[in-house]
């Protein structure tokens, strides 16, 4: 999609839909104004800027408490973009909320029980320790239960959205296309190759076909089809 | 047990003298009306009204002009002309087709139910006359039905100028998710009772007129995100209700047992937050007014085979 979609920088930033593979890669952060109070944007390597991310995945442990106070949820929420044979097919978001800060989300979050499937929207937030490697969170704002068919509506939504910007990468990378400008950041930030990710969408995919499930309702039906 | 051809004969006696159909003709029609469990005596009135025979129901009082921005008598009979700002999907199979309107004056909701003598589907940015369409209010929106006694001619290569001030721009969002809802300003709320004034009131008082005492509303003011774009959208009395299953009525009780009007929105968010869905919207400045809305629900399985396939080809 154009780098000039959202144009309305006093209306709310759209919630990229992205992969945790992809997620868990936008490492690199910055502002598109000097002004104190401007957003700030992460850079996906797909090529697209993000302020916040919109995600359904599940929950697989209790949420824990961490920080200094004791104040901080850390909750662990996969999604089903990893290999199945090197991650067991998840790939995780780490969330955490702050009582103080993310009131809403950290409530939310308090009264969940794993395993539960969770949409969440909020904001990347890099992380850098002492020997230089980054890692990337979630801090989430808005958190809620939800169900098994929303969480495979977003795994479509954001495997076409996935798609969709690989193939503007692929098509427009290195080019002086007004639509490659955050493509060709990317390209300089992280790399070319994006085909990671469109792996990350098959494996996500194919879930919810129903592949890596032995008790598929589909397997089902097909079985009583063949005998009709 | 009524005798339909004797009731057929007598109706057929009081129909003006060059019509086509014969009193088996009305027959047919008297009994279809009462397999669909119209009374006998719609189903003649609805037949005398098709032949422009009065019946004495309002309905056969003299159209009136009016402008889409107009509207403000619940049951009458109207003349408009206007162009199809937008066709939105049916949600029922009841209805054939259902969008929005727009003139000068601003824009209104038209409906057309499934019937015998259907209209085609108009094309959006057509301009359409009707004559005898019947204004529905529900809960202060005005919209025009277009019935079978309604006469609705497209008006080729003609344009009407659509207000800017009564209505705006209409646009759907496709698979959007309610990724937050506003809960410091949704579900059970209270608005100014000054004239003229809609405001919301936080803690018992409005931005405009100080303390007042409200008037309970239920809304829901929200962010529509799919991904690319980001809306704030509002929805209304009646479509909060749809969405949430909560009726005015019962969210004051919800707030009355739990002492907290919040209760309500507490209630409300699990529902549809974070959740897909298609939005039919008409933006105005920076809000958008949900006018229609459908809860997504794709074969997902189905389309995660397709779009596996379309990778491979």
């Amino acid at each position: 999609m154009s780098a000039n979609e959202n144009s309305d920088y006093s209306g709310p930033q759209p919630s990229r839909r992205m992969f945790a593979t992809e997620f868990n890669d936008v490492t690199y952060s910055f502002k598109e104004s000097e002004e104190e109070r401007a957003p700030n944007f992460s850079l996906m390597p797909t090529g697209e800027k993000a302020n916040r991310a919109f995600f359904v995945g599940t929950l697989v442990e209790q949420p824990e408490t961490v920080g200094d106070d004791g104040d901080v949820l850390r909750a662990k929420i996969i999604d089903p973009s990893g290999n199945p044979e090197s991650d067991g097919g998840a790939a995780t978001f780490w969330v955490y909320a702050s009582g103080q800060y993310q009131p809403a989300a950290f409530a939310a979050l308090n009264k969940m029980e794993a395993p539960e499937y969770v949409a969440i929207r909020g904001k990347p937030n890099t992380f850098e320790n002492e020997d230089g490697d980054v890692y990337v969170s979630v801090r989430g704002e808005s958190v809620t239960p939800v169900d098994k068919a929303t969480r495979d509506q977003w795994v479509l939504d954001t495997a076409q959205q996935t798609l969709n910007r690989i193939e503007a990468f692929e098509n427009l990378v290195g080019s002086d296309d007004a639509d490659a400008h955050y493509i060709n950041m990317a390209a300089d930030q992280y790399g070319e190759n994006v085909e990671k990710y469109r792996d990350a969408v098959r494996y996500a995919l194919k879930d919810v076909r129903g592949d890596n499930n032995p008790m598929s309702g589909s397997s089902d039906e097909e079985e009583v089809e063949a005998e009709a | 047990m009524v005798d339909i051809q004797e009731e057929a004969a007598d109706l057929h006696e009081t129909l003006p003298d060059d019509i086509d159909d014969t009193v088996d003709d009305i027959a047919d029609k008297i009994q279809d009306f009462v397999e669909h469990g119209v009374g006998i005596e719609d189903a003649k009135n609805s037949i005398r009204s098709n032949h422009g025979v009065s019946t004495g129901n309002s309905m056969d009082a003299d159209p009136v002009d009016k402008g889409c921005g107009e509207l403000d008598t619940d049951n009458e009979p109207v003349n408009m002309t206007a162009k199809v700002i937008q066709q939105w999907d049916p949600r029922s199979d009841s209805v054939h087709q259902v969008g929005l309107l727009g003139d000068e004056t601003g824009t209104a909701k038209f409906i057309e139910f499934v019937g015998d003598d259907n209209n085609p589907i108009f094309e959006e940015d057509s301009v359409i006359e009707i004559e005898k369409g019947q204004t529905d209010e529900y809960e202060g929106n005005f919209s025009v039905t277009i019935q079978d006694s309604t006469t609705v001619t497209v008006l080729d290569g003609e344009d009407v100028e659509v207000s800017n001030d009564g209505g705006g721009e209409s646009l759907t969002l496709e698979t959007a998710a309610l990724v937050d809802v506003r809960a410091d300003t949704s579900g059970l709320i209270k608005r100014c009772p000054e004239e003229d004034c809609t405001r919301v009131l936080t803690n018992g008082r409005c931005g405009e007129h100080g303390e007042v005492d409200g008037e309970f509303d239920l809304r829901i003011k929200a962010i529509a995100d799919d991904g690319n774009a980001s809306h704030t959208v509002y929805f209304n009395e009646e479509l909060t209700e749809e969405l949430t299953g909560i009726d005015l009525e019962e969210a004051q009780e919800i707030a009355s047992e739990e002492l907290d009007q919040t209760a309500v929105i507490g209630e409300m968010i699990p529902m549809i937050q974070g959740r897909y869905y298609t939005l039919e919207v008409t933006k105005y400045d920076r809000s958008n007014i949900v006018n229609e809305f459908e809860e997504a629900s794709p074969d997902t399985e189905a389309e995660a085979d397709a779009l596996l396939e379309q990778m491979e080809a």
